[in-house]
């Protein structure tokens, strides 16, 4: 298991696409971790509600329009 | 704009977009925010690229259905943040003539988070009967991080129903984080002018002296001048009150240039209050003068103190190695 701030660091490495520039880089582990959490837990917080409105908008289009909407959004 | 202003105001925007409360991130204020806004970038496209297929495909739906239903649907089921994400993938005029038919209370929700980059075309044709309501909106609600960074892709007419919208408060704190500063002299200037007095007075008494100083060094010099002209009009202990300001966080350098830009008799009425007759706050100046290279700046200030004031400098630049003699 990698220590939680090298795992952190890489992360944020990955979201910019490669090394961190020279301030970014020069925080502690912990302040990585809590930045690199940050991002993850928007991105999940979207992800849930994107999964959760598209499930339900579906109960609002008339039963006539709902199989040809049914078909652009899930093929 | 001050380095420390610039990465506050990124720090903000960058909570902002991760839905965290506003100090959370306070440890980034030591980093640049050119770096600052880099990571913001990656992060804005990480969440708006989080689930694109599924957005795209709701954008082609959305051609399918009459607006009114399509607005129903936003509105009832979608909610704000699915709209935001999927309005880069309707059609424009489309999401025009759908966006007419929501609340502004909706609007103001999703209009947290669009990415205006993404949504241009549609904000350039957003009608102004429109901008006004949601800009109270996000007024009321504080939203200054979201109306900064749509400034940049407004057509004027909207940023003047915005302005028209906004509290005194709101423009200055929204100006601070604008995230295309170069617009905002050209917005200034779509102000009507007994406003300015007004804005200036919201600084003094609502401690946003950074802010309003942060403004000021945005604007071109002639739109300056008058505005500086009207601070060093301002009562003797209101300028004070910009004296402690600056002094606490360190804005001689953003102070230096508005006060080269008063007209000689605002300067020397500024230059005769009491605030600045201090060794700590002439230290300050001249100490930002020579670690910014505004000399010219500080030269006009200089000049127009009285005696008792010059009589410090020498003690001041006493303690400044390597400072020039100055023509007072």
């Amino acid at each position: 298991m990698p220590e939680p701030s090298t795992e952190a660091r890489a992360r944020l490495e990955t979201l910019y696409g490669g090394s961190l520039p020279p301030a970014l880089g020069a925080l502690t582990e912990e302040q990585h971790a809590r930045l690199a959490d940050a991002v993850d837990a928007a991105r999940a917080r979207q992800k849930q509600a994107l999964r959760e409105a598209t499930d339900s908008g579906l109960d609002f289009v008339p039963k006539l329009l709902r199989g040809p909407v049914r078909k652009v959004l899930f093929g | 704009m001050s380095a420390v202003l610039q990465t506050q105001a990124e720090v903000l925007k960058l909570e902002r977009l991760l839905g965290l409360a506003p100090g959370e991130l306070e440890f980034l204020d030591q980093v640049p925010a050119a770096e600052l806004r880099g990571l913001r970038e990656k992060a804005t496209d990480l969440l708006f690229d989080t689930g694109a297929p599924l957005l795209a495909r709701l954008g082609a739906a959305a051609k399918l259905l009459p607006s009114p239903l399509v607005a129903t649907v936003a509105e009832r089921a979608f909610g704000p943040l699915l709209c935001a994400r999927a309005a880069g993938s309707v059609d424009p005029g489309k999401a025009i003539d759908v966006a007419k038919r929501l609340s502004p209370d909706f609007l103001a929700d999703a209009t947290v988070e669009l990415d205006p980059r993404r949504v241009a075309a549609i904000i350039a044709g957003v009608p102004t009967s429109l901008v006004e309501p949601v800009a109270r909106e996000l007024g009321r609600r504080g939203e200054h991080v979201t109306m900064g960074r749509f400034l940049g892709f407004v057509p004027d007419a909207s940023i003047g129903a915005a302005m028209g919208a906004l509290s005194d408060e709101a423009m200055l704190r929204t100006a601070f984080v604008l995230e295309h500063k170069e617009a905002l002299d050209h917005a200034v200037g779509l102000l009507p002018p007994e406003r300015l007095p007004g804005v200036l007075r919201c600084a003094a008494e609502n401690d946003l002296w950074p802010e309003a100083l942060d403004l000021l060094d945005q604007l071109s010099e002639e739109r300056r001048g008058p505005i500086a002209d009207q601070v060093a009009a301002m009562e003797e202990e209101v300028v004070a009150g910009l004296v402690a300001a600056v002094l606490e966080a360190d804005l001689w350098s953003v102070l230096l240039p508005v006060v080269r830009t008063m007209s000689p008799d605002s300067r020397m009425r500024l230059a005769s209050m009491t605030c600045f007759h201090s060794e700590e706050v002439l230290r300050g100046i001249v100490t930002a003068a020579f670690a910014d290279g505004l000399w010219l700046d500080l030269v006009p200030l200089l000049r127009a103190l009285p005696p008792d004031a010059i009589r410090l400098l020498p003690g001041v630049l006493r303690d400044l190695p390597g400072a020039p003699d100055l023509p007072v």
